[in-house]
């Protein structure tokens, strides 16, 4: 897997929610720093604790350098850099909106919008589109020696990947652009009207939805010019080409569960299917395989503890973790069944404390060899 | 009153904390009372199934136990029943659900689908659908994590202000109405104790009461380890541990304590987080500890211990 990150440009960091994508992101992220690169983790919404143990202010959506003094705490010199970044979706979506408008006064207009307003928080993909956005600006900037992208939570970690492709949908559908542009350039209210009752579809689809909502909609894309339009479409074809060329890298986080485990197989073989180019598994929270509690063993116990009780509370709890490192190792094993004998899969195990702090980054960043 | 009261519950929580083996717990256990019950997945999700070995649950109600339904709910093929439903010239009806426009509505106007999941729902809960299944005791919604869940509970209001008038808004209004209901429809929590998933929970929990109205009134803990160890217990193996140390013929049972001293020290630090969770509960707000199931594959088997505490909590 180290190989495959060492010669890429971008590291995408897919899995489902609550497997720790966040943190195995930011450690992946220190791994190559330390190994001479300059290194940019991109992240959204990371857990305060989290920015605090990179020393980041969690409310700044720039780049920020980690602190020397986070490297000198665990006696450390680094050989390359470490950055961070956190994203926030509106924040980046009005930023688009300013790069792509055709004057000053436009992009004005299409912030006060209210479908744009709707459109840049609670449409699907927004915050995924936002992510890639972010990703492109900087890959294109080539400032970094590597990008690691720590992809927002989805249920299914391949949304992200359809995100660009579905903004772009949105604005790129021609027949709908051609077929309401008189209606969008009809300007006055009175017009509208008129345009709309002259189809039976339409008329009934107003009818349906309300004729509030397309008028928001219509005001949208009329405020929105064709170059603009263009500008968003172009950006998102350049970015799907650069996730899928070979400068990027896929990593799939999962925890040993049933669920992510299977979204991840799943994550796999869509890449495979798409010629993408995989990095390997990163499986985390891992509970070891423990040696089987033999009858010498449970005896032993009970001579040495004077309360029975307490003896046995000791090997039920052993029998307990027992169940749980055989029912992970049977994931994982399915794992492998499923999986080409080349791809490597990282098991990092579970630790007892939450990752809070820059030293626990580091003891992560050692399992991944 | 009992979770089992209510007519819809929605379990809610962030990615990861385990709503679809909770999902499945309350519907074993309503099953267990005597109920009709639905389970419904949202969206792509089938971990639903996976429980019940089902792979994929149908889009339309299908009987997985007695008593006991499974559905997934496609918001494209629910918008073109509504269509259908409300254009009275079926080939009218039919070109607008082909049109390209149709998809394109559908893409952009935010929360409609959302909206129609909803509507969705509310037409089994007043058993108004075409389809053969039953009449619902108890309907059982396994949200998506929690951002989407907000999205998903917060949309009805956000859409009935955006369209203003017409039969999608009138619609909105009824399914609302029976979600900001306390009695016919519960709010479900499900969270872990940990540092984010607590962060998130209470953060969520505001926003429920807040913005839409429908506050919290379970929230469940997922994944909490045993307090099998009293503090006498925890000493004993402490001075174990030293003892062990010295002693060459008993190293061989280092682990064992060391595994024991692990339970306990997890279990504390679980401790905190469960403690800010009742620190932080509203008044009507119950509060329940599931036990952490020791496999990580979570077949029905796994998850019978919970609905054992459920149904205790019910009896209380």
């Amino acid at each position: 897997m180290i190989d495959k990150i060492n010669t890429a440009k971008i590291v995408a960091c897919c899995g489902s929610g609550g497997v720790g994508k966040t943190t195995l992101s930011a450690t992946l992220g220190l791994k190559a720093a330390l190994s001479g690169k300059k290194t940019i983790v991109l992240t959204i919404d990371p857990a305060k604790r989290l920015a605090d143990a990179l020393g980041l202010k969690s409310m700044q959506f720039q780049e920020q350098k980690v602190p020397n003094s986070c490297f000198q705490q665990i006696g450390i010199q680094p050989k390359g850099e470490l950055y961070a970044m956190m994203l926030d979706t509106r924040h980046v979506f009005d930023r688009v909106v300013t790069t792509y408008s055709s004057s000053p006064e436009m992009a004005k207009n299409i912030l006060k919008n209210r479908y744009y307003q709707f459109l840049s928080t609670s449409l699907a993909g927004t915050h995924e589109y936002m992510a890639m956005e972010k990703l492109y600006e900087l890959y294109e900037k080539k400032t970094y020696d590597l990008i690691v992208l720590d992809t927002p939570p989805s249920r299914r970690a391949l949304d992200f990947l359809d995100a660009p492709e579905r903004l772009n949908d949105l604005f790129g559908r021609h027949f709908f652009w051609n077929l309401l542009k008189p209606y969008f350039k009809a300007g006055k209210l009175g017009y509208r009207m008129i345009y709309f009752v002259a189809s039976p579809v339409l008329r009934s689809i107003s009818k349906i939805f309300g004729i509030q909502a397309l008028n928001d909609l219509a005001d949208f894309f009329y405020l929105a010019d064709d170059s603009f339009i263009d500008g968003f479409r172009n950006r998102s074809k350049a970015i799907k080409s650069v996730l899928s060329g070979p400068q990027t890298v896929f990593i799939a986080i999962t925890s040993p569960m049933r669920a992510p485990m299977l979204e991840a197989s799943f994550f796999y073989d869509k890449l495979k299917e798409n010629n993408m180019p995989f990095g390997g598994f990163i499986i985390n929270r891992v509970h070891k395989e423990l040696p089987k509690l033999q009858e010498t063993d449970r005896d032993a116990i009970h001579a040495c503890v004077s309360s029975d009780e307490l003896a046995q509370k000791i090997t039920q709890n052993y029998h307990r973790f027992e169940r749980l490192g055989a029912s992970c190792k049977q994931l994982i094993d399915n794992l492998r069944t499923v999986t080409d004998p080349s791809i490597s899969i990282h098991q990092i195990p579970f630790f007892e404390s939450d990752v809070h702090a820059f030293e626990h980054l580091f003891r992560l960043q050692s399992y991944l060899k | 009153m009992s979770i089992f009261e209510h007519r819809l519950l929605f379990v809610v929580g962030k990615g990861g904390v385990g709503k679809s083996a909770v999902s499945a717990a309350l519907g074993l256990a309503a099953k267990r009372l005597n109920k009709t019950v639905l389970l419904v997945e949202v969206g792509d999700a089938d971990s639903l199934g996976q429980i019940f070995d089902q792979g994929t649950f149908p889009e339309t109600p299908g009987k997985i136990q007695s008593n006991l339904w499974g559905v997934r709910i496609n918001p494209k093929s629910v918008l073109k029943e509504y269509i259908k439903l409300h254009v009275n010239i079926p080939f009218i009806a039919s070109r607008i659900v082909k049109s390209k426009v149709f998809d394109y509505i559908i893409a952009a106007t935010p929360g409609l689908k959302e909206t129609k999941y909803l509507g969705q729902i509310w037409r089994w809960e007043q058993g108004k659908t075409l389809d053969k299944s039953p009449k619902f005791d108890l309907i059982i919604v396994d949200a998506p994590a929690t951002g989407h869940g907000v999205s998903l509970l917060i949309l009805p209001q956000t859409l009935i202000n955006m369209l203003g008038v017409g039969p999608i808004v009138e619609q909105t209004r009824v399914v609302h109405k029976l979600l900001i209901d306390p009695v016919k429809t519960g709010l479900t929590l499900v969270t872990l104790p940990e540092e984010l998933p607590v962060n998130e929970s209470l953060e969520f929990k505001k926003i429920a009461l807040d913005k839409i109205h429908m506050p919290v009134q379970t929230t469940l803990i997922n994944c909490v380890y045993p307090k099998d160890f009293s503090d006498a217990d925890r000493e004993a193996i402490q001075n174990k541990l030293d003892e062990v140390d010295c002693k060459d013929h008993l190293k061989k049972l280092k682990p064992f304590f060391e595994l024991a001293q692990s339970t306990i020290s997890r279990r504390q630090l679980q401790q905190t987080y469960i403690d800010r969770m009742y620190d932080n509960q509203g008044t009507k707000e119950k509060i329940i500890e599931f036990p952490f199931v020791f496999s990580h594959r979570l077949s029905i088997r796994d998850i019978e211990p919970l609905v054992n505490i459920l149904l205790m909590h019910h009896e209380k």
